[in-house]
C-alpha cells in the first residue's frame, strides 16, 4: 500500500493485531484504541497516533472494521470501530500465529546460555 | 454487514471523505488536548503536545486523506459487487417464489430473443457477411445494355474478349448457368451440377481451396482437360483423396481434378464441378449469343464507375464497328454480393423489421405483467424503502431482475434460433441465397446476448421506475393501495396500448401479404403443373454428330414414356415453363425492330398436350412438317396480340433474331406462323405474360436440341410417374444420366420466397396477436382486483351488474382504442415499405386494415370480457371484509 510508511513489518502486523484485540471488548473510536494500548502496554509501544489512524483505515478498507459516527460520555462526535465477522476471525487466527511463534521463539532465547 | 451502503443516501466524493477524516482528526486532538490538560498542562501547551504526538502534522494529515479515499474506493467497489451478486440471489429468489410469472417472461422474452436471433443469422449470413472471397469487394457482375439503356443480364463471349482488357478490371470470366453434367462414379451415371467457366475463374474469383488449386488460363487455352470439383463431391464420390489421384470420368472422355473448392465458397452456390473452356473469336464470334454471366475483378482502388465508363466505352466502340450487336449500347456494374442477392434482401430487411417490433411487444409484456404483479412486490418494496434503501438500489434490484428472466430467456431462444434455423434451412434453403454460409457463431451468440440484455432492461425500466417512485411513499399503513389510487396504472395502460398498436402494424402487414400471396396463386399459370419432367443432355460421340441420332434417341424416350399405364400425353422441349428459359430479340417481317422479343422454346407436338395449352386459332405441328420443309413456328396470345393487333397472325413471318443467330454468326432464318395458343406465364405466378414462340424442335438448329425435357402428364399425381420414368430412361440409354422432377415442385420453388415470408410475417402476426391479449388481460386483472373495494362499495350502493360491467370494460376499451388508433397511424406510414412484396393490393388496402382492426378488437373484447365479468360477481360483503 502506497500510504504505509512502516518500515516494520512485523510492527504493522502487530499493530493491526493489537488493534483488533482491543475491539474485541466493544465498539471504541480512535483516541480510545490508543489510550487503551498505551495504559495496557505501559507506553512501550511507541506508535505516533497518526499511524494508528492509518492502519485503522487500512483495516476498515479491508472489511476487517466497519465504523459509524456516535457520541461519546463528554457528548463529542467521534467515529467509532467495531470488528466486523472477518475482523473476528481475523483475531482468532492471528493470535493463534502469533502465540505458537512467540513460544518457539521464547522457547530458543529462553535457553540458558553456558 | 452486506447492506450497510443501503443507509447511505448517497456515497460520497473525495471531499467528503477528506472532511470526514479532519473531523475524526479533530476530535482524536481535542480528546488528547483534554487529558493532558486534565494532567496539568496549559491549554496552549495541550494543544501543541496532541499535535506533535501525532506526528509530523501536515504530512500525516496528508496521509491520512489518502488512506481514507483508498478505503473509500474499496469499500465501495465491494458494495458494488456484493450488491450485485446479492441482487443476482435476491432476483432467482423471486423467480423461483412466483414460477407462472417467471415461466410465461421467460416464455415469451426466449420467444422474442429467438425470433430476433434467427433473423439476425440469417441477415447476417446473407446480407452482412462479405463473400468468401479474397477482397470480395472489388468483384463486380458486367452487364450489357440495349438501346433502352436496360441491362441485359448476360453477355456474349465475343463481347467479352473485348471487354477484358480494360484497364479497371484486374481479371474478369464468363461463367454459364448451372448445367447438369453426367458424370461416371463407379459403374453408374449420375447428373451434378456444372459450371463452364473461363480459364481466369479461379483467378479472379479466389475462392478458398480445400485441396489443391484452380486452373490457369495457360491449362485451359492448352485443352489440358483440368476440372475442379466442389469438397462435397470430393467427400461424397472422391474419399477426400489429397493428392487428387483419380480423374473425373464423363461418357465421353476423362479429366484431371487440379483442386477442390471448400464448402460455402462455391460460387455460384451448388456447382460441383467447373469445367473450364477456351474462348476466341473464332469459336464465339456472335455478338447475339448473349449466354454467359461476366464476373470482374476491379483493379485496387479503382471504382465501379470508373469501370462502368471505360466498358461503356468499349461497349460503343464495338456497336460502331458491328450494328449487328444490340446489346452493346453500354454496359452497367452491379456488386457480386448485391447480384447474389437479389430481390431476398428486401425480404430478410422486412422481417428483421418484423421480429424487432415482437421483441418490443415481448419487453411491453413483460414489464406490464411486472407492474402486474406490483401488489406483491409493493409491500416488500416500501418495508425496504422505510428501512432507508436508496431509490437507486431498488431500482437496481428490480432491473436486474428482469435482466435475469431476459438472459434465461436468451438462453431459451438460441435454442428456439437453432432449431428455426434448421426448420427454415431444411425447408427453403434452396431459396435463400448463400444460404450455405448460414451458421450460429460467435457472433451469433454475442449478438443474442447483447440483445437479452437490452430486452431486460426494456422489459424492467418502466416497473422499476414505477414502482420504486411509489414505493418512496410511505404506502405500509395504506395497504399498497396508494398505487392503483394515484396511478390508475396509466403506465401499464400505455405498455399495453404499444402492444396494441405494433400488432396492429403486423397484422396488418401480414394481411397485405396474405392477401398478395393469394392473388399471385389465384392467378392462371396458363398451364398444368401436375407434369413430370425428365431432363437428359445429350453428350458424347454417339449424339455429337448426328441430329437424326439425337431425333430417335428423344422418340424413343417419348414412346417408352408414352406405354406406361396411366400416361396420357407427352412432349418435349429444350426449355420449360419454369426452368431456365432463352428469351430474346426477334425480328416481325413488316414491324419496326422491337424491344423486348419473345420466349424462344423448341417443342415437340405433343408439349401442349402435356401442358393441357389450348389451340386458339391455326393449327399445331404435325407429321408434315419436318426437317425439310417449310419452318413453321406456334405463338402465344400475347405476341400475336402485340405484333398482330386486330388481325390474324396466321401466315405472318418472324425470326428469332438472337436465339438462332449461329455460333458462327450465321443468320436466323424465317419462321411462318401457324397457330395461336393460350398465354403462359414461363417465369411463374409472380411475373406477368410475355410473348411466347415455339419452334418445332426437328426444324430446330442442331445446338438446340441436345440439351432437351420431356414432358409427361399422367392420370395420377406425376410425382407417382417419377420411377417407372427413370427406369425406362435407364432402358434406352443406360449410360446417359436423367434427372426427374415435376412442374409442381418448381412452381412451389417459384413462390418459396412468398411463402417463407407470408408464413413468417403471419405467424410473428400470430405471437403479437396473443401476447397484445395477454398484455390486456393480465393489466385489466390487475385493475379490477385492485378496484375490489371501490366496485364493492358501488355495488353495495345499488350499482347493478351491467353498470359495473360498463365501467371495467370501459377502462379496457380506452387502452384497446389507443392502441388501435396509434396503430393504424403508424401502418398508414409503414405499410408503403411493403409496396415491392404486394401483388395486386394497394399498401392501404381497406380490406387489410379492416381485418387487422377487427381481429385485435375481438381479442381484445375477449380479454377484457374475462377480467370484466369477474367483477361483477363480487359479493360486495366479502369484497370489503377482505381489505
Amino acid at each position: 500500500m502506497a500510504t504505509d510508511r512502516d518500515a516494520l513489518p512485523l510492527l504493522k502486523g502487530t499493530l493491526d493485531l493489537l488493534i483488533l484485540k482491543t475491539l474485541s471488548w466493544g465498539p471504541m473510536h480512535g483516541y480510545a484504541i490508543a489510550t487503551w494500548l498505551e495504559q495496557r502496554s505501559d507506553g512501550t509501544l511507541g506508535v505516533d497516533d497518526s499511524a494508528l489512524y492509518q492502519a485503522l483505515q487500512r483495516m476498515e478498507g479491508r472489511g476487517l472494521l466497519s465504523a459509524e459516527w456516535g457520541t461519546t460520555e463528554n457528548n463529542r462526535q467521534a467515529r467509532y470501530y467495531k470488528l466486523t465477522t472477518s475482523g473476528r476471525q481475523r483475531l482468532k487466527a492471528e493470535s493463534e500465529t502469533w502465540l505458537r511463534y512467540t513460544k518457539s521463539v521464547t522457547s530458543i532465547l529462553s535457553i540458558a546460555n553456558r | 454487514m452486506r447492506y450497510r451502503r443501503l443507509f447511505d443516501l448517497r456515497l460520497g466524493d473525495n471531499a467528503r471523505v477528506d472532511a470526514e477524516m479532519d473531523r475524526e482528526i479533530e476530535t482524536h486532538l481535542a480528546m488528547r488536548a483534554a487529558d493532558l490538560e486534565r494532567e496539568g498542562m496549559s491549554p496552549q501547551q495541550a494543544r501543541d503536545e496532541a499535535r506533535r504526538r501525532f506526528g509530523n502534522f501536515d504530512d500525516a494529515r496528508a496521509r491520512l486523506h489518502a488512506a481514507a479515499r483508498h478505503r473509500e474506493a474499496s469499500m465501495r467497489q465491494r458494495d458494488r459487487f456484493g450488491s450485485f451478486a446479492s441482487d443476482v440471489r435476491y432476483a432467482l429468489r423471486q423467480a423461483s417464489r412466483s414460477p407462472t410469472f417467471t415461466a410465461l417472461a421467460v416464455a415469451t422474452l426466449a420467444l422474442g430473443i429467438g425470433a430476433t436471433t434467427t433473423m439476425f443469422t440469417l441477415v447476417y449470413a446473407v446480407l452482412l457477411r462479405p463473400l468468401p472471397f479474397a477482397h470480395p469487394e472489388r468483384l463486380v457482375k458486367i452487364y450489357g445494355a440495349d438501346s433502352a439503356k436496360h441491362a441485359i443480364q448476360l453477355v456474349s463471349a465475343a463481347d467479352w474478349l473485348d471487354w477484358r482488357h480494360a484497364q479497371s478490371l484486374e481479371s474478369s470470366a464468363l461463367y454459364s448457368f448451372p448445367g447438369r453434367l453426367g458424370i461416371i462414379i463407379g459403374d453408374s451415371a449420375v447428373r451434378v451440377t456444372s459450371e463452364t467457366v473461363t480459364g481466369a475463374f479461379f483467378k479472379t474469383i479466389s475462392p478458398r481451396f480445400a485441396a489443391g488449386r484452380g486452373f490457369t488460363n495457360d491449362e485451359v487455352d492448352a485443352g489440358q482437360g483440368r476440372v475442379v470439383i466442389s469438397e462435397r463431391m470430393w467427400r461424397s464420390s472422391f474419399g477426400a483423396d489429397p493428392r487428387l489421384s483419380t480423374p473425373l470420368r464423363t461418357s465421353a472422355r476423362s479429366f484431371t481434378i487440379v483442386g477442390v473448392v471448400a464448402d460455402g465458397a462455391d460460387f455460384p452456390a451448388g456447382t460441383d464441378v467447373w469445367m473450364p473452356r477456351p474462348f476466341t473469336l473464332a469459336t464465339d464470334p456472335g455478338r447475339l449469343n448473349v449466354n454467359w454471366n461476366l464476373v470482374g475483378r476491379l483493379r485496387p482502388g479503382v471504382s465501379m464507375e470508373t469501370a462502368e465508363a471505360e466498358l461503356s466505352t468499349i461497349a460503343r466502340g464495338i456497336r460502331a464497328g458491328d450494328p449487328t450487336a444490340l446489346y452493346d449500347y453500354g454496359a452497367s456494374t452491379q456488386s457480386l454480393s448485391e447480384s447474389i442477392v437479389g430481390p431476398a434482401s428486401l425480404y430478410l430487411r422486412m422481417l428483421m423489421g418484423v421480429v424487432v417490433c415482437v421483441l418490443l411487444i415481448v419487453c411491453a409484456n413483460v414489464a406490464a405483467s411486472s407492474l402486474g404483479r406490483a401488489a406483491a412486490r409493493m409491500r416488500e418494496l416500501a418495508v425496504r424503502t422505510s428501512l432507508g434503501a436508496a431509490r437507486s438500489r431498488l431500482v437496481q434490484q428490480l432491473l436486474i431482475e428482469h435482466v435475469l428472466l431476459a438472459v434465461i430467456g436468451g438462453a431459451v431462444g438460441l435454442f428456439i434460433a437453432w432449431a428455426s434455423l434448421r426448420g427454415i434451412l431444411s425447408l427453403w434453403g434452396g431459396q435463400i441465397p448463400r444460404a450455405n454460409e448460414v451458421s450460429m457463431d460467435a457472433r451469433v451468440f454475442t449478438f443474442a446476448m447483447a440483445v437479452s440484455l437490452i430486452a431486460g432492461a426494456l422489459a424492467g425500466t418502466i416497473p422499476a421506475m414505477r414502482l420504486t417512485r411509489v414505493a418512496l411513499r410511505d404506502v405500509l399503513s395504506s395497504g399498497g393501495r396508494t398505487f392503483a389510487a394515484g396511478g390508475r396504472n396509466l403506465a401499464g395502460s400505455s405498455l399495453v396500448s404499444l402492444e396494441i398498436a405494433l400488432a396492429v402494424l403486423l397484422l396488418t402487414g401480414a394481411a397485405l401479404l396474405i392477401r398478395s400471396f393469394r392473388s399471385v396463386v389465384g392467378r392462371d399459370i396458363g398451364f398444368d403443373t401436375n407434369v413430370a419432367t425428365a431432363e437428359a443432355m445429350l453428350t458424347g460421340p454417339r449424339y455429337s454428330r448426328d441430329s437424326l441420332r439425337r431425333f430417335a434417341y428423344w422418340e424413343s424416350l417419348i414412346g417408352e414414356f408414352e406405354r406406361i399405364p396411366a400416361v396420357q400425353a407427352v412432349g418435349l422441349a429444350n426449355w420449360i415453363p419454369l426452368g431456365i428459359t432463352g428469351q430474346g430479340f426477334i425480328d416481325v417481317e413488316g414491324h419496326e425492330p422491337t424491344e423486348g422479343g419473345a420466349i424462344y422454346r423448341t417443342v415437340s407436338s405433343g408439349f401442349f398436350a402435356a401442358l393441357r395449352m389450348p389451340l386458339v386459332a391455326g393449327r399445331l405441328f404435325d407429321a408434315n412438317d419436318g426437317p425439310g420443309t417449310q419452318r413453321v413456328v406456334v405463338v402465344n396470345r400475347a405476341m400475336a396480340t402485340k405484333y398482330w393487333p386486330g388481325q390474324t397472325p396466321i401466315g405472318r413471318r418472324v425470326r428469332a433474331r438472337s436465339q438462332e443467330a449461329g455460333p458462327n454468326g450465321t443468320p436466323a432464318s424465317w419462321l411462318t406462323v401457324i397457330g395461336v395458343v393460350g398465354d403462359v406465364r414461363g417465369y411463374g405466378l409472380e411475373t406477368d405474360v410475355v410473348p411466347e414462340m415455339y419452334v418445332y424442335y426437328r426444324q430446330a438448329p442442331a445446338w438446340r436440341t441436345n440439351l432437351m425435357t420431356v414432358l409427361v402428364r399422367g392420370s395420377g399425381r406425376a410425382s407417382t410417374l417419377l420411377p417407372e420414368m427413370r427406369r425406362r430412361a435407364h432402358g434406352v440409354d443406360p449410360h446417359l444420366a436423367v434427372d426427374v422432377g415435376t412442374l409442381d415442385i418448381r412452381l412451389r420453388h417459384t413462390l418459396a420466397q412468398r411463402t417463407l415470408t407470408t408464413s413468417l410475417l403471419s405467424g410473428f402476426a400470430g405471437i403479437a396477436l396473443l401476447l397484445a391479449a395477454l398484455g390486456i388481460y393480465g393489466v385489466l386483472s390487475y385493475a379490477v382486483a385492485q378496484r375490489t373495494r371501490e366496485l364493492a362499495v358501488r355495488a353495495a350502493l345499488g350499482a347493478r351488474p351491467p353498470q359495473l360491467l360498463g365501467l371495467v370494460v370501459a377502462a379496457g376499451l380506452r387502452v384497446v382504442v389507443v392502441g388501435l388508433a396509434c396503430g393504424v397511424a403508424a401502418a398508414f406510414w409503414l405499410m408503403r415499405m411493403l409496396e415491392a412484396l404486394l401483388v395486386e393490393v394497394s399498401p392501404l388496402d381497406p380490406i387489410s386494415f379492416v381485418g387487422a382492426i377487427g381481429v385485435l378488437f375481438a381479442v381484445s373484447m375477449a380479454a377484457i370480457i374475462i377480467p370484466a365479468l369477474r367483477a361483477t360477481r363480487l359479493d360486495p360483503m366479502i369484497a370489503l371484509q377482505a381489505e
